[in-house]
């Protein structure tokens, strides 16, 4: 494969000197980076679990199954404030790890971000309808989009499965990719590229 | 766009959001279901009634939005009042005293009402005003909170199964790279 690249010639280009905190955080702190944001989201996956396993196998009435956060700090639930956290750390995370991703991973990666964009502009609508004082569509409390479609607190667990599917997959192509595509990536997220043949 | 920027937009963004629902914290609940209309422009009195509710199993809100029907100035009502009783006939009426929200324009009256099963209800809106008064009924069906079910574990637990199979998938393919060079 003639595009392949030497070890030499990749320690080099993941050398961090002289690189941005963008560039490090795409290219040598790439896969570390991706760890943390992967751990964020299952941690999030974990609360809803949680919660499922409050409602389901313990009984609990739906208004006391708050997670495990939510135990603690209730107010994070009530508020709010913990779900629209995580929105935007989400939303932040696939863009600012967008750079690493190359080829077909970063397509599907951008798939994410741009579901998760739209998440946050039904959030804006929500917040706008706060800010304004006025609700669309005569509601008596403000309303997004989706919630038109879908008027129920499932919503939030299908914007969350929609925009992990993509992600997962772009994770996937991106820690086993095709050849071509290994040989374009600049972190070390698939592990030491293959020597070139002599 | 720089991670600093990105970082700083992401802050001010939370920061707005928490204002928003520190204020109204009722009316940010992006994640517990919107209220959907079963009663549309009803004439009750000198009122039109729109009636909203979310009407899952447990307890739920239930709103009154009031607008002065034609020929007539709007004047806040003295109660609202909202019975519920299941058809069936199992339970007694409940009424619940609905306290009134600030809005622009017309009257927004608000009460928590419970749905112990899910099955079919007779609600009943009762308006009393210097200005005349009368009541509503219609019926609305009580659904479970939840309509994943105990299938939600099941969903819930997937992410944290495929995260596993691409790590080990990609811990396959490291050793196999390592292997080659």
């Amino acid at each position: 494969m003639t595009t392949a690249q030497s070890p030499v010639a990749i320690s080099s280009h993941v050398d961090p000197a002289g690189q941005s905190f963008a560039e490090r955080l795409n290219g040598p702190w790439h896969e570390r980076s991706l760890q943390v944001f992967m751990g964020i989201v299952l941690a999030h996956w974990a609360e809803h679990l949680a919660q499922a396993y409050q409602v389901y196998v313990l009984h609990w009435p739906l208004a006391n199954a708050r997670g495990v956060l939510g135990l603690w700090f209730p107010w994070l639930v009530r508020s709010e404030a913990l779900h629209y956290g995580y929105a935007l750390v989400m939303l932040v995370g696939l863009w600012i790890l967008r750079s690493g991703f190359v080829g077909s991973a970063h397509t599907w990666w951008m798939v994410a971000f741009w579901i998760q964009f739209w998440h946050h502009i039904e959030h804006a609508l929500l917040q706008g309808q706060v800010i304004v004082g006025q609700n669309l569509f005569g509601s008596p409390v403000p309303m997004s989009l989706a919630q038109l479609v879908i008027p129920r607190l499932e919503l939030h667990l299908i914007y969350n499965t929609i925009v992990f599917i993509p992600m997962v997959i772009a994770m996937y192509r991106h820690l086993v990719p095709p050849e071509a595509e290994r040989a374009q990536m600049r972190c070390t997220c698939a592990g030491q590229p293959r020597l070139a043949a002599a | 766009m720089t991670p600093l920027a990105v970082f700083g937009l992401a802050v001010a963004a939370f920061a707005v959001h928490l204002s928003g629902a520190g204020v109204h914290p009722h009316e940010m609940a992006a994640h517990r279901g919107a209220p959907t209309r079963i009663v549309a422009d009803r004439r009750i009195g000198p009122y039109v009634a729109s009636v909203w509710t979310d009407p899952e199993v447990g307890s739920g809100p239930m709103y009154v939005m009031l607008e002065a029907a034609d020929g007539h100035t709007f004047t806040s009502p003295s109660s609202v009042r909202v019975g519920v009783v299941p058809v069936s006939g199992r339970l007694s009426e409940v009424l619940h005293d609905a306290h009134s929200e600030p809005v622009r324009r017309g009257g927004r009256f608000m009460t928590e009402v419970s749905f112990d099963r899910a099955e079919l209800w007779n609600l009943r809106v009762l308006i009393a005003s210097t200005s005349g008064g009368g009541q509503l009924t219609a019926q609305v069906e009580a659904k479970p909170n939840a309509s994943f079910g105990p299938f939600a574990l099941v969903l819930s637990s997937l992410p944290f199964l495929i995260v596993a199979g691409v790590w080990w998938r990609a811990a396959v393919a490291r050793r196999r790279i390592s292997a080659l060079s």
